[in-house]
């Protein structure tokens, strides 16, 4: 009995050590097969090492793979150290680079996501400055400084005006969705000008001109142009919560997935909605706590009417609003934008509608499955969905983690053939009176490359880091990373023709979208004082109500008061979110 | 002569006197300054950054590297206490209470028995001694993700609710989900150490009691409970010491997707571990609140150990 449940438990420490692989397949829009097969980047002892810490998530890890091994061929001859030839670039991939852990750290170089603040970090004195890198006025295709998005050189800074980072890759926050299925179920809304279109009642949210097929001239979309990508696509809150209700009911769509494990990625698209509502010039103001914003008038009968925001739902409440010119001693007022309060009440909607799909509430479905109810079409075990929330960089996710071999395995189709688009989103409240307003992405990715401090003293080192750096920023290789990952870095470069063809369509259309990006980045000292308190991302504590990971618990039953009755809804997790005139004065002080 | 012979002999005595004093105090210090060593590395060290944080407020300089550091009086604590005094901090301290509730007046009166049985080796009681201990052997982590797919995959597909047992929208059965992995998980360590607290009863005091005509409930209520009380005691210390520290297997279990509950263990964990800030920010808590909470939670439940280690003491069963 014992040697069989020894037996059983060794088999279950090998599955459970199996199930924590990560196999990456690199490559080609869908991803192909290029294992890279390393000839230059070997281990060696009378080689440099430099130990590098890449977040293995988001755009993974082939990227750094290839450049390594650019970098230590470039490198063969090179040497860093006396009795030293040529570098080996030790890669740890990691889903948790700890930069907390940075001084007593190995890792020469880090590429972190969101978990890390280059400015703080640099404060505390963990990072060793690249000004040298930044200001290189040899560097081919012109210096780094000047190409640099003005915008996002504010967080790469420590306060002494050095820099200490540089942007990794950026991603946004939202929805993504599949345009073959919108396609085929023809949920898209008509132009008012069409003739050949019908009106959809819905079921209670008002109603609706859609096309009657695809040749159907539809409607601006948000942007407010006609001929552009997002025609058809809901211009307003009240259209998007009409088409959720068309999958719903007209098709055998459900209208929408998130993960069941990860339900706080609704955070990403509470971003998105709060971005594009509220525009990119309302959206800078938040993060330099100065210029106008709208926001709720919680001086007018508590901020909130009686009045349904929406027909057809009686939980949401229309707000009093006002237009407020921020200063930095009143930047606490950029988290009572009304777009903010809008965005969490699409989502409470989304919830209270039944408008995600059953497999949003299985709490071991993770985002590789979600991913998988949008583009596997019902096959395996995945209801189907039209739209995913997510953020930008799943598709590349997707594609590394197998989703898309896996695919072609279970369909027997080819995944280059699907067309998955990230969904340009709602730019008004109301469809009448909407007008057009180009899309704003919010950078909710904020990652970023960083030295460690640590080596300021070991000159081998130094060196090596400085150069792979500067090497990994050089213009062919940051147009090379680009194609790789199909995510672009808050630097100006252009990519080829050829290039661009190789970059699946899903990313294409983002990259021309980039002077619409607004970063995690401010000027004004407001922001410097108070940047972790009004940081967007996913794990924001402005999308974080009473240190819960996201709203999503108060969109359903409520959370349990210790008196027993439920705080539910997303104008009580408004409430929660608000940062008070005291909070503030605590953080920033003129 | 015979003056200074006695003379010698007292002096040889007063030697001999002072050496053994000498060697008791040696002994002594050495005795004390073992524990003493630790104190001062495993508390006073290890908490002295806690201790230093939890008066400080750190402000980042403008214009240069570093930070500037005020002497904070008690403005930490007073964040901190409000975090306990708010409906949150209650709800996380009823929820870790009612942990400690079960496994005290469930987990423990069950695992003695389970244990009383393994030791008077009954029917498959090596058998039990080892299922009941599996879930201690195999890593915590992997356990709580078993249960999980359990109470998920499982569970749909017996019962055809694919959303399982963690999922939807029902709170207070997510919650019990919770609550009964860490009883059942609790049993391993509890049947081991009591099982060892037993074997080690000497076997003339057990045929003493039967020839006196010790019934199986007599048997183990006068002869086992008194003799393992001091087993008992420590878990219920180690029970009330960890009560604001212990995270239910929350993060194993839901990672950092908190569910609509929570507890202090999981929250400090989700705080400290998600790269907290030195400074003050509006809605998280930076290191040195995190610290004046660590230091006020000590100071509510270390006095409560001690108390109730006075009193069980007092109350608890005689072994005479």
């Amino acid at each position: 009995m014992k040697k069989f449940i020894s037996l059983l438990l060794s088999l279950g420490m090998v599955v459970s050590m199996a199930a924590c692989g990560y196999d990456e397949e690199p490559d080609g829009p869908s991803g192909g097969n290029s294992e890279i097969e390393n000839i230059y980047n070997l281990p060696g002892k009378d080689k440099t090492e430099l130990k590098v810490i890449n977040f293995h998530g988001g755009v993974g890890s082939v990227w750094i793979d290839e450049a390594a091994e650019r970098f230590a061929q470039l490198k063969q001859n090179e040497s860093y150290a006396t009795g030293k030839k040529g570098i080996y670039i030790n890669i740890d991939k990691s889903m948790t680079p700890n930069t907390s852990q940075m001084a007593n750290s190995a890792y020469a170089l880090y590429f972190d996501e969101r978990f890390s603040d280059v400015n703080a970090l640099a404060q505390a004195g963990l990072l060793l400055p690249i000004t040298d890198i930044v200001k290189d006025q040899t560097r081919v295709g012109g210096v780094l400084e000047d190409k640099l998005f003005e915008q996002v050189k504010g967080s790469l800074k420590g306060n002494d005006g050095e820099y200490y980072g540089l942007p990794h890759y950026e991603f946004y926050g939202g929805m993504s969705y599949n345009r073959k299925v919108f396609d085929s179920a023809m949920a898209y809304f008509a132009a008012d000008e069409a003739t050949d279109k019908w009106e959809y009642p819905s079921t209670k949210y008002g109603s609706a001109y859609m096309v009657n097929d695809l040749n159907t001239k539809k409607s601006k979309g948000p942007d407010g142009e006609y001929d552009t990508e997002d025609d058809g696509l809901p211009c307003s809150l009240q259209e998007l919560i009409i088409l959720m209700d068309y999958f719903k009911t007209q098709t055998a769509y459900d209208p929408a997935i998130v993960s069941g494990q990860y339900q706080n990625y609704i955070n990403y698209t509470i971003a998105g909605l709060w971005s594009a509502l509220a525009g990119k010039e309302q959206m800078e103001n938040y993060y330099n706590c100065t210029g106008e914003i709208e926001v709720i008038d919680y001086e007018n009968n508590g901020g909130f009417s009686n009045e349904n925001l929406f027909p057809g739902i009686d939980y949401i409440k229309k707000p009093y609003t006002k237009k407020v010119t921020m200063t930095e001693s009143t930047g606490y007022l950029g988290n009572d934008m009304v777009a903010k309060y809008y965005a969490l009440a699409m989502l409470e909607i989304f919830e209270k509608e039944g408008f995600y799909s059953p497999d949003s509430y299985i709490p071991t479905r993770n985002h590789y499955d979600a991913h998988k109810n949008l583009y596997y079409d019902g096959a395996g075990q995945y209801e189907k969905a039209a739209m995913l929330l997510e953020a930008s960089y799943w598709y590349t996710e997707s594609r590394i983690n197998g989703g898309l071999n896996d695919y072609k395995i279970v369909t027997g189709k080819n995944p280059d053939n699907l067309d998955l688009r990230v969904m340009p989103l709602p730019t008004n409240c109301y469809t009448e009176g909407a007008t057009g307003k180009e899309d704003c992405l919010l950078d909710i990715a904020q990652t970023f490359a960083m030295i460690n401090g640590n080596i300021k003293n070991n000159e081998e080192l130094k060196r090596a880091a400085k150069e792979f750096l500067a090497f990994l920023y050089s213009e062919d290789e940051l147009q090379r990373f680009t194609v790789s990952t199909g995510m672009s870095r808050a630097i100006s470069y252009e990519l080829t023709k050829e290039q661009k063809e190789n970059i699946n369509p899903f990313y294409l259309e983002l990259l021309d979208k980039r002077d619409n990006v607004v970063y995690y980045s401010g000027s004004t000292k407001a922001f410097r004082l108070a940047k972790t308190s009004i940081r967007i991302e996913l794990d924001g504590p402005v999308l974080k109500p009473g240190g819960k990971e996201s709203p999503f618990g108060y969109f359903q039953g409520g959370t349990k008061n210790s008196n027993g009755t439920y705080a539910t809804g997303a104008q009580y997790v408004m409430g929660l979110l608000r940062i008070t005139a005291k909070e503030w004065g605590g953080i920033y002080t003129a | 002569m015979e003056n200074n012979v006695l003379e010698e002999t007292k002096e040889r005595k007063k030697k001999k006197m002072t050496s053994l004093h000498t060697q008791r105090k040696v002994f002594y210090i050495v005795m004390f300054s073992i524990p003493t060593l630790q104190f001062f590395i495993f508390y006073i060290y290890a908490n002295f950054n806690s201790i230093l944080f939890a008066f400080q407020k750190y402000t980042p300089n403008l214009n240069d590297l570093g930070y500037q550091v005020e002497f904070a009086f008690f403005d930490n604590f007073e964040t901190a206490w409000n975090k306990i005094m708010s409906a949150d901090g209650w709800d996380m301290i009823l929820n870790s209470l009612q942990l400690y509730a079960w496994n005290l007046l469930f987990v423990t009166p069950t695992a003695l028995l389970f244990s009383y049985y393994i030791s008077k080796q009954y029917k498959f009681s090596g058998f039990f001694r080892v299922v009941l201990y599996l879930p201690t052997i195999v890593s915590s982590l992997i356990m709580a993700l078993l249960y999980k797919y359990i109470v998920t995959d499982v569970y749909g597909f017996l019962t055809g609710d694919k959303v399982g047992l963690l999922g939807g929208t029902d709170t207070d059965r997510i919650y019990y989900t919770v609550l009964f992995f860490n009883i059942w998980i609790a049993y391993g360590s509890n049947v081991m150490l009591y099982t060892g607290a037993m074997s080690n009863i000497d076997t003339s005091i057990l045929e003493a009691a039967k020839l006196d005509g010790a019934n199986t409930i007599q048997e183990f209520g006068y002869i086992y409970l008194p003799l393992i009380f001091p087993t008992i005691i420590t878990f219920i210390l180690t029970g009330i010491a960890g009560i604001f520290t212990n995270q239910m297997a929350m993060f194993h279990i839901f990672g950092s997707n908190v569910p609509s509950f929570d507890v202090f263990g999981y929250f400090f964990y989700r705080q400290t571990a998600g790269n907290p800030t030195l400074f003050p920010s509006a809605k998280k808590m930076s290191l040195p609140e995190l610290s004046a909470l660590g230091l006020i939670i000590t100071a509510i439940i270390a006095p409560i150990t001690l108390l109730v280690r006075k009193g069980l003491e007092k109350i608890g069963p005689s072994s005479d």
